[in-house]
């Protein structure tokens, strides 16, 4: 069967030197998700989101008032909880990403963290809480599930969030009016996002080889891998099948095209725990150039390994 | 028979006497081996095991010094030294401070005490990660009910985030770890006030004695030996205890209340450096046993044995 | 009972007060937590009680969780363990309390290394062993590695107990030729039955809140404890805090009525009990 429907980044996470050890599947990526109902109690346009960096902080900032239902914040920063590492990097490594930079080289090899453009991803995330005061005082013990209680509780008018947390936030609060959007990019550059999702895998031991790869063939054609998932499909062409051309779900299809894998690293579940601890220090007031230094320095050595 | 029968009474018993004809040699050793044959393949072969997997690396390669040296290169781990004293110490002494008083309080006589005893003993017996999610909840920087308490009595004027903000996340763990032990000090002052002489009380009080001078004179000296035995008790748990910090802040923000068997955890399971994590293994267990050898040559004399 | 006061001071009821509201009230601040809806629960000021008060959070927990799995796994390894302990305890107590013999002081000293050692210090072979014999992620796993916790502590415990006994009444039924298990269990042991209760309940306590071995050993979804269950229960079913409110309730809720219940025999037993004559 040929691949070239599927999205690469869900290739690439599949693929380990040049060959493919499994079957994309699903597939998703965050979007910004807004409350266009404070949108408009601010003053905003709901129907337009903002696109931009600054037009993000802008807005955050205009978001950012005392309610009828108590205080508001404009943006939900990720700066702790219990879905840690993981879920600050799902936010803050798009944002270097998108601006030329990311936590390791592309070959792996150096750490690129302490870079201008990352560092500055960093600061620009970090800032929301600490320069803005737009993300709410918890944000060091926020987690994208925190966050997302709090936009249910409509304390926070924009979070980062995926498909599966936009279903949630409709059922926990119907009368929420959502707006989804593109995440919001440096000037004159590309958005970016970190490719969620799942793969099948056929061990080389398992029994019942070949029944199980005709049925994984089945299941990867574009009508099956679009019925058959709860997120989105890993395929292009499966966005053409009905159930997913809900308009209100569009933004988390366009991120999709925007979609890069995380490194396949063994050291990498340490690397982000590094890098998660000295983003934490940027929340809690250091200077981000310099935290950066420091993970970069403890970091470099696990590459050399 | 008029002896109490209190874990504390252990140094009445009359061991110093020659043994009886009746108890032959190797009748006790028949009594323990079970015991000691478990335990030795419970404690002494991991341990053992520990050591040998802290010089080898994943491959089992013989590889000096290596992982101790990654260990203390990482600048988190004096941090982690650091923070497991302060912990276990400043949970130590209150818990003590608040047991004894609390044991004495209710050693009193007034209506309801059976009740209040029973009552009392909540903390204690609530499993620790009921308390730990609890009090995570109480300290919510925006919802928790401690901020908006000491905010409405005017005793802060801004909500602090206590297990966010690096200065107020020990203390905050101290005080639930504290506040969940002390009526295990309480019960067992309870306990040992019971043996104390009424005479010792009637003698004090032909001289006035004021209550004050009862607890001065009286029970603390009386209580000297239980005490002694809980603290090494309440060393250990505090030692070995990761519930409340793990569940409550998972070591952060950034590293801030990390210590060293969640270090560990995280080293072995998460990041799977199991010779790193061996090599931590190590060290921890030097520290304890350099902590309780301190606590033995205080306090040994007074032992029986 | 001989009580040890004079009588009551009236300027003992505000720090009694003062204690009763440190203990009782985060237990009660949980209990209606777990009662308000997720908006009341983000509400400044706090409402003190839930209006209108909801049972989603608890049929969140009852139904559509794996808590009930949870506390099913963690009553059978905690009272597995503490039987197990008890068991060996007794006899190894009763060996170090009434006899001399070469190596005991060593032996003691290895009992109480062996209840100073933190269990985090060992999970790095442990894992290895327990995976060498197949029983990660299994009860008996559980059970065989928390003897480390239990025994220990229940052989620390139960000779202290034992030495309290006078040596005098078992040297009757020794000139009368009972034999040592004898004296042992007809003796020695229903004297020390405030000793037992004490140890079984410190050594289920003990287990019921273990973590780091839980956390190590029983990763998969039907086997993990109550604690490891409720740490990750929030971001595992996707709940806010009333559910996590409500399942610490549950959680503790049976706990609290069986000590409440044994606590008569507890601290009537142990703390004043002893002292009759």
């Amino acid at each position: 069967m040929t691949f070239d429907d599927f999205f690469p980044a869900a290739l690439e996470t599949a693929t380990y030197q040049d060959k493919l050890y499994a079957l994309p599947f699903q597939v998703e990526a965050h979007a910004l998700v807004y409350n266009k109902g404070a949108f408009r109690e601010a003053g905003l346009d709901p129907e337009k989101p903002p696109q931009t960096w600054d037009e993000l902080v802008v807005a955050a900032q205009t978001l950012t008032k005392t309610t009828e239902r108590g205080q508001q914040y404009g943006y939900g920063v990720a700066g702790g909880g219990q879905d840690q590492p993981g879920n600050t990097l799902f936010r803050t490594l798009p944002l270097m990403w998108m601006n030329g930079g990311g936590i390791l080289s592309d070959d792996f090899t150096k750490v690129t963290l302490n870079q201008p453009e990352s560092v500055a991803a960093v600061q620009f995330y970090a800032d929301f809480y600490t320069k803005h005061a737009v993300a709410p005082p918890s944000t060091l013990e926020n987690d994208g599930l925190a966050l997302r209680r709090l936009f249910i509780a409509e304390s926070i008018a924009m979070i980062q969030a995926s498909q599966a947390d936009f279903l949630l936030i409709k059922q926990g609060n119907p009368d929420l009016n959502l707006g989804v959007a593109r995440l919001p990019h440096p000037k004159d550059r590309d958005p970016a996002v970190i490719l969620g999702g799942w793969n099948f895998i056929v061990p080389a031991e398992a029994p019942n080889k070949a029944e199980t790869l005709q049925f994984l063939q089945f299941l990867s054609s574009t009508e099956n891998i679009a019925y058959y998932t709860n997120t989105s499909p890993a395929r292009r062409s499966g966005f053409d099948q009905p159930q997913h051309q809900r308009p209100d779900l569009v933004g988390f299809k366009q991120m999709l095209d925007y979609a890069r894998r995380q490194p396949p690293l063994p050291e990498w579940s340490q690397i982000v725990q590094i890098y998660y601890d000295h983003f934490q220090e940027v929340l809690l007031g250091t200077p981000a150039q310099e935290a950066m230094d420091a993970a970069a320095a403890e970091i470099q050595p696990l590459l050399e390994q | 028979m008029a002896r109490p029968l209190a874990p504390a009474a252990g140094n009445l018993a009359d061991e110093s006497r020659p043994a009886r004809r009746a108890f032959r040699i190797g009748a006790g050793p028949l009594f323990i081996l079970p015991t000691m044959a478990l335990l030795a393949i419970l404690i002494l072969y991991p341990v053992v095991s520990t050591v040998i997997l802290s010089f080898t690396d994943a491959a089992g390669r013989y590889v000096g010094g290596d992982n101790y040296a990654a260990a203390f290169r990482s600048s988190s781990t004096i941090r982690v030294i650091f923070n497991t004293i302060y912990y276990v110490a400043g949970s130590v002494i209150l818990q003590l401070v608040i047991g004894v008083a609390a044991g004495i309080l209710l050693n009193q006589k007034f209506r309801g005490r059976a009740m209040v005893r029973s009552l009392m003993l909540i903390p204690w017996v609530i499993p620790g990660i009921v308390a730990a999610m609890t009090w995570a909840w109480m300290f919510h920087t925006d919802y928790g009910i401690v901020n908006y308490a000491l905010v409405s009595l005017g005793i802060i004027d801004q909500p602090v985030g206590w297990l966010t903000n690096p200065s107020t996340v020990m203390p905050a763990l101290i005080a639930v770890n504290a506040w969940k032990m002390f009526p295990f000090v309480a019960v067992m002052v309870l306990a040992g006030l019971q043996s104390v002489p009424e005479e010792l009380y009637e003698a004090a009080r032909v001289d006035g004695a004021q209550f004050r001078h009862e607890v001065w004179h009286i029970m603390l000296p009386q209580l000297r030996p239980v005490l002694v035995a809980i603290t090494l008790l309440l060393v250990i748990w505090g030692l070995d205890g990761i519930t409340i910090i793990y569940s409550m802040t998972g070591g952060g923000p950034a590293g801030r209340s990390m210590i060293f068997p969640i270090q560990i955890y995280a080293m072995a399971f998460e990041f799977f450096e199991f010779n790193r994590a061996a090599a931590l293994s190590v060290v921890y267990f030097l520290l304890i046993v350099g902590l309780i050898a301190l606590y033995l040559r205080a306090f040994a004399p007074q032992e029986n044995d | 009972m001989a009580l040890k006061t004079t009588g009551a001071r009236s300027w003992i009821y505000l720090p009694l007060a003062i204690l009763l509201t440190v203990s009782l009230f985060p237990f009660l601040w949980m209990a209606t937590s777990s009662f308000k809806p997720l908006r009341q629960l983000y509400a400044v000021p706090p409402s003190w009680l839930p209006d209108p008060a909801t049972f989603a959070n608890f049929e969140k927990v009852i139904f559509n969780s794996n808590i009930p799995r949870y506390f099913l796994n963690s009553t059978i390894i905690s009272l597995g363990s503490t039987a197990l302990a008890l068991c060996f305890a007794i006899f190894a107590a009763y060996g170090f309390a009434r006899f001399r013999f070469r190596g005991k002081i060593l032996a003691q000293s290895f009992v109480l290394i062996g209840q100073m050692l933190p269990t985090a210090t060992i999970i790095v072979p442990l894992y290895f062993v327990l995976s060498y014999f197949g029983l990660i992620n299994t009860y008996l796993g559980l059970i065989l590695v928390y003897l480390i916790l239990t025994l220990p502590l229940s052989v620390w415990m139960l000779t202290s107990y034992f030495k309290g006994i006078p040596r005098e009444l078992e040297e009757a039924a020794i000139i009368d030729g009972a034999s040592r298990l004898t004296i042992l269990f007809r003796i020695n042991l229903p004297l020390i039955i405030p000793g037992i209760v004490a140890v079984v309940l410190y050594s289920f306590v003990a287990t019921w809140n273990e973590f780091v071995f839980a956390l190590s050993f029983a990763t998969d979804r039907s086997m993990k404890t109550l604690p490891i269950g409720l740490a990750e229960f929030s971001s595992e079913f996707d709940t806010d805090w009333g559910a996590v409110m409500a399942a610490s309730f549950i959680m503790t809720l049976p706990i609290a009525i069986i000590f409440l219940a044994l606590q008569r025999l507890f601290v009537g037993g142990v703390m004043s009990g002893a002292t009759k004559g």
